[in-house]
C-alpha cells in the first residue's frame, strides 16, 4: 500500500485544477478583453468631451450583451465535461471530490470572465487620469446648470461593475443551466429559458390581461419584475449600486442552486437532453406557453380588427402544438415522442382554464372599483398620459372632492364597460389613466379607452376636470406658491406675429404689484375655464396674446414628460422649466379686463384697424397625409381664394378665427397689417376655420 | 480489498446490475467478463465512483467509493472510451495528474514513456486509439495505484503492446500488491493473465472463481475400458461425459489423484489426464451450452 500524502482531501477547492482551466480556455478570456476594448475603450478614446456623455450610456449595450455572452461560453466549455459519458467518467474518477470540482470549476470560468472586465476597467481609468475630467452641462431641478464630469472614476467604476455584476449573474445562472442540462446544445436553449422565459411569461400574462380585461394596467411592481428577473435587461435600465447589490445576491442562491445540483446529478444522465426530471415539465410548459402566446400575439396582430380574436386563439392552438411537440422531441430525443395525450392534454386544459378565467374575468378584475373614502389619491395627468410617475413632486390629487369624483367617473366606466369595450365604434377616443394610491399604502392602476363623446357627457369627468385640485396638475401657476418659484417678468405677446409687425410691441411687466395682479387675474380665469373652452376637449377661441412668465427658481414641473402634454391645455414650459407661457383667449375675462385697465390691451391684441386685408385659401388635405410628413419646402395650393377688406368682416375672423386646425378642409386666413412691412414669404397672422365655424361670408367668397 | 455488497442500479425503469455482490483480493488481477450490454462498464463506473449506487455498497479497504478522495488518490482507471483534454499533449496530462495523484512516480513515468515510444509533445488528439491506450496505460501505471480498473484494454493493442502491458501489470502486482480489475467481453482475453474470474450477465455476476482453485478442481479424463468395464465414475462429480466409438471422456470435479486412482484400478486400456483450457473449464463448470456464455467463451 502507497502512503503518499492527500493532496486534497478536504479542501474546497482544488488550486491545480483551477489552474488548470485558466491553461486550458486563457485564449477565450484574451478574446473576450479585446471584444471589450474595442467596444469600450476605443470609443471612448476616440469619442470627443462633450459627447462622452453619450458614448458611455451607448456602450453599455453592446457591452453588457457581450459580457452576458462571454459569460454563457465560458460555464459551456468550463462544465462541458458533464454533457459527455466518457469526459464525465474520467473527470469524476480523479482525485477530486464533486464539491471541489464545482466549486474550482466555478472559480475557473469567473477568474476567465471577470479578468477581461477587470483590465478593461483599468484601462478605462488610466484614460481617465490621462485625459483628465470630460465635463457635460446638464440641468438640474435644485442646482440649476451644473457641470457634471462624465467619465469620472465614480462612472468608471459603476460600468465595470455592472458589467462585473452581469458577467457574475449571467455566468452562474449558465452554470445552472450546464448542471440541469444533459448535452452540449441544451445548455444555450436552457440558458434562453432561464435569462428570458420568466420575463417573458410575465409579460404574456400582462398581454392577456390587456387583450381581456377592460382598463387592464399592469402593476409597476409586475413590469419592473419582468425586468429586473434577467440581469441583462435589469442591469441595462438600472445599473445602480443597489441593483448590483440585488444581483450579487441573486447570484449567490444561483451558486448554492447550482451546487446543490450538482451534488445530486447523476452522471449517467450526461447525453440527456435535461439531467433532471423535475426540470423537464418545467422547461417544456414554460416554452410551450410561450410558443402558445408568442404565435397567437402574433395571429392577433396581423389579423384584421373583426378577426383579432379568432385569430388569437388559433395562433395559441397552433403555437401551443408546435412548440410542445417540438421540445418533447427535444427532450426524449426522437420524433415519435411518448405520451403527447396525456401531456398536452393537461396543459390544454390548463390554457383553456386559463382564457376562461381572463375572458369571464373570474378574479373581479373590471368590476373592482375602489370607493373614494378608500383612496390617498390619483396621480395628477389622467387624460392621455403615459408618464408613469414622471412628476417632479407629488404627483397626486389629494383634494377629497375631486377622489370623490373620479371614483364616481370610475364607476360609471366599470359600469357602461360593457358598450365602451367595442372600440370601433366608438369613434374619437381618449385615454382614462387612473393610478391611484390608497390609505391602506397599496396601488391600484386602470387605463381606459374611453369615446370623448362618453366623456363629455359624463358630470364627473367635467367635475373632475374643473375641480381646482385637477387644473393645478395642467397649470403650474395655480399650483406654484409665490415664494417657491419667484417671478421675475411676464412679458404680453402679439400671438402668433413677429413683435412690431402689426405695430405691436410686447409688454414687460416687473413690478411686484403688477405680477401679482395679474397672477391673481390668470389664477381667477383659469379657475373658470370650462371643460368645452380647453382646447384639448375642443376648445376653440383664438389666441388672442401670448402671456410668457420668466422665474428665477425653476419650477417643479417634469423634465420627462412631453411638453405636448401640457400645450394640448394652452400651456407652453421650456425644458427647463423656468419659462412658462401661456395662451390667452377671450375667455380670460378678467385678465383682458386688467390689461384694458391697464391700457395694455389695445398695444397688443389685434383688432379691425390694425388690418389692412385678409387673404383667404381654402385646402384639403388628402387623408394619407401624415402631419409629422408636411413638406414646408412646398406649402399646400388653396383650392379657392377670396380677399377680405371690410372691417366689419375683420371683426369677426378675429374674433371666431383659431389658431391651429388639423380638419381635413379648412379655411386659412392670412392677416396683413397696416402698418409696417409683412415678410412675403411667411409674414403677418395666421388664423383658420373649419367647416362648422367658418363665416358665411368666407364660405360663399372662396365658391 | 474491494468489496460490492448487494449493488443495484436502474436507468428509467431498466435494471442494469441487480443485487449484484463481487469480491477482489488484495493483489489480485480479477477478470470481469460479460457480453455487451451485461453490465460491466456500469459495474466498473460504480466501482471508479462515477456513478453512485441505488442500493447496495461498493467498497475499497472498507470505505465506500462515491465521492471519496482518498481511495481515488490510490486508484487509476483505464475507461474503454477515453478522454484527454483537448489541445493536451502526454506531457501536459503528466504535470496535471502529478498535481492530482500524491503517488506519482515521474521516473516510471519516463520509464514507461521510453518502453511505449510515445511522444510526449504531440497533441493526443492526433494519436491512433491503440496509441491513445498506450498513454492512458502511461498515466495510470505512473501515478502507483493500489487499485488498478482496466476497462476493456486490450482493444485496440497490437500483440506486442498487449503482452508489454500485461507484463507490466503483472509486475506491479508482484512488486506492490496492486489489485487489478480488468474487464473484457470476451474470456481468452484473460488467460494467463487473472487468478480471478467473474463472470456478469444481465447485471448480475453468474459466477466468481479461483483459477487455481479451478484448474485444480477440473479434470478431463480419456479412457478405453475392456468390453463389459464401466468406467467407475459412480459417485463422482460428472460434469460432462462423451463416448466416441470406445473411447470415453469425462469431465469430473474432484481431487486428481483420486480421480486417476479409481481410473487406473478399473483397469483401462488407454488412460490420459488432459490440461483443460480456461474455455474448456467454463464451458463445463457451467453447463457450457447456455447463450451469455457462447459470445464470451468463443
Amino acid at each position: 500500500m502507497n502512503s503518499g500524502k492527500s493532496y486534497s482531501k478536504n479542501a474546497l477547492i482544488s488550486v491545480p485544477l483551477i489552474v488548470e482551466n485558466l491553461k486550458r480556455f486563457w485564449l477565450g478570456s484574451v478574446l473576450a478583453f479585446i471584444g471589450y476594448v474595442i467596444m469600450c475603450c476605443v470609443p471612448v478614446l476616440m469619442t470627443e468631451e462633450e459627447y462622452v456623455s453619450q458614448v458611455m450610456k451607448t456602450i453599455r449595450i453592446p457591452a453588457t450583451i457581450w459580457a452576458a455572452g462571454v459569460a454563457i461560453v465560458a460555464a459551456l466549455l468550463i462544465y462541458r465535461y458533464l454533457h459527455q459519458q466518457s469526459s464525465a467518467a474520467i473527470v469524476h474518477a480523479m482525485p477530486l471530490s464533486r464539491k471541489q470540482l464545482f466549486h474550482s470549476n466555478f472559480l475557473s470560468g469567473m477568474i476567465l470572465c471577470l479578468a477581461p472586465v477587470v483590465l478593461t476597467g483599468i484601462i478605462l481609468m488610466i484614460i481617465r487620469a490621462v485625459g483628465g475630467p470630460m465635463n457635460f452641462v446638464e440641468f438640474d431641478m435644485v442646482k440649476g446648470f451644473v457641470q457634471t464630469d462624465m467619465f469620472s472614476y465614480g462612472q468608471i467604476l459603476l460600468f465595470t461593475g455592472s458589467l462585473l455584476m452581469v458577467n457574475i449573474t449571467v455566468y452562474a445562472v449558465a452554470v445552472l443551466a450546464a448542471v440541469l442540462t444533459g448535452t452540449s446544445l441544451t445548455p444555450a436553449g436552457v440558458n434562453v429559458v432561464l435569462l428570458g422565459v420568466f420575463s417573458a411569461v410575465i409579460l404574456i400574462l400582462i398581454g392577456l390581461g390587456s387583450l381581456f380585461l377592460f382598463g387592464f394596467t399592469p402593476p409597476e411592481s409586475l413590469t419592473s419584475l419582468a425586468l429586473y428577473l434577467s440581469p441583462v435587461s435589469g442591469l441595462l435600465v438600472d445599473p445602480s449600486w443597489k441593483a448590483l447589490g440585488g444581483y450579487l445576491i441573486a447570484s449567490a442562491v444561483l451558486y448554492m442552486a447550482a451546487y446543490c445540483l450538482y451534488q445530486r446529478r447523476k452522471l449517467e444522465r450526461a447525453t440527456d437532453t435535461l439531467a433532471f426530471d423535475f426540470s423537464k415539465p418545467i422547461v417544456k410548459y414554460l416554452l410551450t406557453f410561450c410558443g402558445m402566446a408568442g404565435l397567437g400575439f402574433l395571429f392577433n396582430l396581423l389579423a384584421p380588427e373583426n378577426l383579432q380574436m379568432p385569430m388569437l386563439y388559433l395562433g395559441c392552438i397552433l403555437g401551443a402544438l408546435i412548440t410542445y411537440v417540438a421540445v418533447e422531441m427535444l427532450i426524449q430525443k426522437r420524433f415519435k415522442i411518448k405520451g403527447f395525450v396525456r401531456g398536452f392534454g393537461l396543459f390544454a386544459i390548463a390554457a383553456v382554464v386559463l382564457f376562461a378565467g381572463f375572458h369571464a374575468d373570474i378574479m373581479g378584475y373590471e368590476k373592482n372599483v375602489p370607493d373614494a373614502d378608500q383612496l390617498a389619491g390619483v396621480e395628477k395627468g389622467v387624460i392621455d398620459y403615459s408618464y408613469d410617475g414622471a412628476w417632479s413632486e407629488d404627483g397626486f390629487i389629494r383634494d377629497e372632492a375631486t377622489l370623490k369624483e373620479v371614483a364616481a367617473l370610475h364607476r360609471d366606466i366599470a359600469a357602461d364597460r360593457e358598450e365602451l369595450k367595442d372600440i370601433s365604434e366608438n369613434g374619437y377616443t381618449r385615454s382614462v389613466s387612473l393610478n391611484y394610491e390608497l390609505k391602506n399604502g397599496k396601488h391600484m392602476r386602470r387605463t381606459y379607452i374611453v369615446p370623448q363623446s362618453w366623456l363629455m357627457g359624463n358630470e364627473h369627468f367635467r367635475a373632475m376636470v374643473e375641480s381646482r385640485a385637477y387644473k393645478e396638475s395642467l397649470y403650474p401657476v395655480l399650483a406654484w406658491k409665490d415664494d417657491e418659484v419667484v417671478v421675475d417678468r411676464i412679458i404680453l405677446s402679439p400671438q402668433g406675429i413677429s413683435e412690431g409687425e402689426f405695430g405691436k410691441v410686447s409688454a414687460v411687466l416687473s413690478e411686484k404689484e403688477e405680477l401679482r395682479s395679474l397672477t391673481e387675474a390668470i389664477r381667477a380665469d383659469l379657475e373658470q375655464v370650462k371643460l368645452e373652452d380647453m382646447p384639448d376637449f375642443g376648445g376653440s377661441k383664438p389666441t388672442l396674446l401670448s402671456l410668457e412668465y420668466q422665474v428665477k427658481k425653476p419650477m417643479k414641473i417634469s423634465k420627462e414628460m412631453d411638453q405636448l402634454y401640457f400645450e394640448r391645455y394652452g400651456v407652453h414650459y421650456d425644458e427647463d422649466c423656468r419659462y412658462y407661457y401661456i395662451d390667452i383667449t377671450d375667455g380670460f375675462t378678467k385678465t383682458l379686463e386688467l390689461l384694458k385697465d391697464r391700457g395694455l390691451y389695445e398695444s397688443l391684441v389685434i383688432g379691425p384697424e390694425d388690418v389692412d386685408r385678409m387673404e383667404v385659401g381654402l385646402y384639403e388635405r388628402s387623408p394619407e397625409e401624415d402631419i409629422d410628413e408636411v413638406d414646408y419646402a412646398e406649402p399646400p395650393k388653396p383650392l379657392k381664394t377670396m380677399t377680405l377688406t371690410d372691417p366689419e368682416q375683420f371683426r369677426e375672423v378675429l374674433e371666431k378665427a383659431a389658431g391651429t386646425c388639423w380638419a381635413d378642409r379648412y379655411y386659412e386666413v392670412r392677416v396683413y397689417p397696416v402698418f409696417g412691412s409683412v415678410n412675403e414669404e411667411d409674414g403677418g397672422l395666421y388664423l383658420y376655420f373649419e367647416e362648422e365655424n367658418v363665416p358665411d361670408f368666407i364660405r360663399t367668397g372662396v365658391r | 480489498m474491494i468489496e460490492i455488497k448487494s449493488l443495484t442500479k436502474t436507468f428509467d425503469g431498466f435494471k442494469a446490475l441487480d443485487n449484484l455482490n463481487m469480491h477482489v483480493r488484495k493483489g489480485s488481477i480479477y477478470g470481469l467478463v460479460g457480453v455487451n450490454g451485461s453490465g460491466k462498464t456500469t459495474l466498473i463506473k460504480h466501482l471508479t465512483g462515477v456513478y453512485r449506487p441505488d442500493s447496495g455498497e461498493v467498497l475499497v479497504d472498507g470505505q465506500p467509493v462515491y465521492d471519496n478522495v482518498e481511495i481515488h488518490e490510490r486508484m487509476s482507471y483505464i475507461a474503454d472510451d477515453l478522454y484527454f483534454f483537448s489541445m493536451y499533449n502526454l506531457k501536459g496530462f503528466a504535470a496535471y495528474y502529478r498535481k492530482l495523484y500524491p503517488n506519482w512516480d515521474q521516473e516510471r513515468y519516463a520509464e514507461l514513456v521510453k518502453q511505449f515510444g510515445l511522444s510526449e509533445t504531440q497533441k493526443l488528439s492526433k494519436f491512433s486509439k491503440g496509441m491513445q491506450k498506450q498513454a492512458a496505460f502511461i498515466l495510470a501505471m505512473s501515478a502507483r495505484p493500489d487499485v488498478l480498473v482496466l476497462d476493456e484494454p486490450i482493444d485496440g493493442l497490437d500483440p506486442l503492446i498487449r503482452r508489454m502491458v500485461i507484463r507490466d501489470i503483472v509486475e506491479e502486482v508482484a512488486e506492490r500488491e496492486m489489485t487489478v480489475l480488468v474487464s473484457s467481453h470476451n474470456l481468452k482475453d484473460m488467460e494467463g493473465l487473472c487468478d480471478c474470474i467473474g463472470i456478469i450477465s444481465k447485471g448480475s455476476m453468474l459466477l466468481e472463481r479461483d483459477l487455481d482453485d479451478l484448474k485444480s478442481d477440473v479434470h478431463k479424463i480419456q479412457a478405453v475400458f475392456p468390453e463389459g468395464t464401466a468406467a467407475p465414475v459412480e459417485g463422482m462429480n460428472v460434469l460432462f461425459s462423451e463416448q466416441k466409438g470406445s473411447v470415453e471422456m469425462f469431465i469430473i470435479r474432484g481431487n486428481g489423484e483420486e480421480i486417476e486412482n479409481r481410473f487406473r484400478a478399473a483397469g483401462p486400456v488407454v488412460f490420459d489426464r488432459l490440461p483443460m483450457t480456461l474455455e474448456e473449464i467454463f464451458i463445463y463448470e457451467t453447463g457450457g451450452d447456455r447463450d451469455e456464455f457462447r459470445e464470451i467463451l468463443f
